[in-house]
């Protein structure tokens, strides 16, 4: 395509309105032409600035999407690194004889003792005894969602939705950190 | 009509060359775009062109 022919041309002149009261056919004519040429020309105002206005929001979600995936540490990863510094005693879990170590995980907060990272830190703390208790037993201990209802004695969706509204709450709070 | 809208049209109705026409056009913008920090990002850049053959799709003229 010629270049030149792309070139986004300024709307017709107001000359051509100007020329209206001359009545002439010729003039006229020039002034439909005029403004079929002003109608083609703003689709191609109208396709430049739909273009323009979607690649700067996309280049925006992007950098977002990007920064977002830079910067939070991943609770998963996070919890491989350190998550084996404590061991559960399932088995007597089941047979209802907690041991000593399950107690202290259940009652004080170990995760809180094992994040190294300050924000997340910050962010698990901001959450309530209970989703910091079902996180605990969910990730530090691989226990089943049904277990932990057991437990805690509540519904296996329950503890479900309230371990994965706790981590989208820690996400959120480590987004609002961090922006 | 005029070339830009012929262009477009075939573009959106699955004309390859019109759609290269099209993309060669909106180049400049967005390489511009890519350059973020004063940094070029080729993800961005390949995003972008996405973008923009999708508004080319979408677009009602």
């Amino acid at each position: 395509m010629d270049r030149a022919s792309n070139r986004i041309r300024a709307p017709p002149s107001s000359s051509a309105s100007r020329q209206t009261t001359k009545g002439d056919k010729k003039v006229n004519t020039e002034i439909k032409n005029g403004q079929a040429s002003c109608n083609e020309d703003e689709v191609h105002y109208r396709f430049t600035a739909y273009v323009v206005t979607a690649i700067r929001r996309s280049k925006m979600r992007y950098l977002v999407k990007k920064r977002k995936h830079e910067s939070l540490l991943s609770l998963d990863q996070l919890l491989e690194e350190n998550g084996d510094q404590v061991q559960l005693d399932v088995d007597a879990f089941a047979d209802g004889t907690y041991s000593a170590e399950f107690q202290e995980i259940f009652e004080t907060g170990v995760l809180e003792e094992i994040i190294g990272n300050d924000s997340l830190l910050a962010a698990v703390l901001k959450l309530s005894d209970r989703e910091r208790k079902i996180l605990n037993l969910r990730l530090l201990q691989n226990m089943k969602h049904e277990e932990i209802g057991d437990l805690l004695g509540i519904k296996k969706a329950t503890a479900e939705k309230c371990y994965q509204r706790a981590l989208a709450k820690l996400r959120n709070y480590l987004e609002e950190g961090l922006f | 009509m005029n070339e830009f809208k012929r262009t477009l049209l075939k573009a959106q109705l699955g004309d390859k060359k019109a759609a290269e026409q099209m993309v060669e056009l909106y180049k400049g913008l967005i390489i511009k775009e890519s350059i973020v920090d004063g940094v070029f990002d080729e993800d961005l850049m390949q995003y972008l062109y996405q973008v923009l053959l999708n508004a080319i799709r979408t677009f009602r003229v």
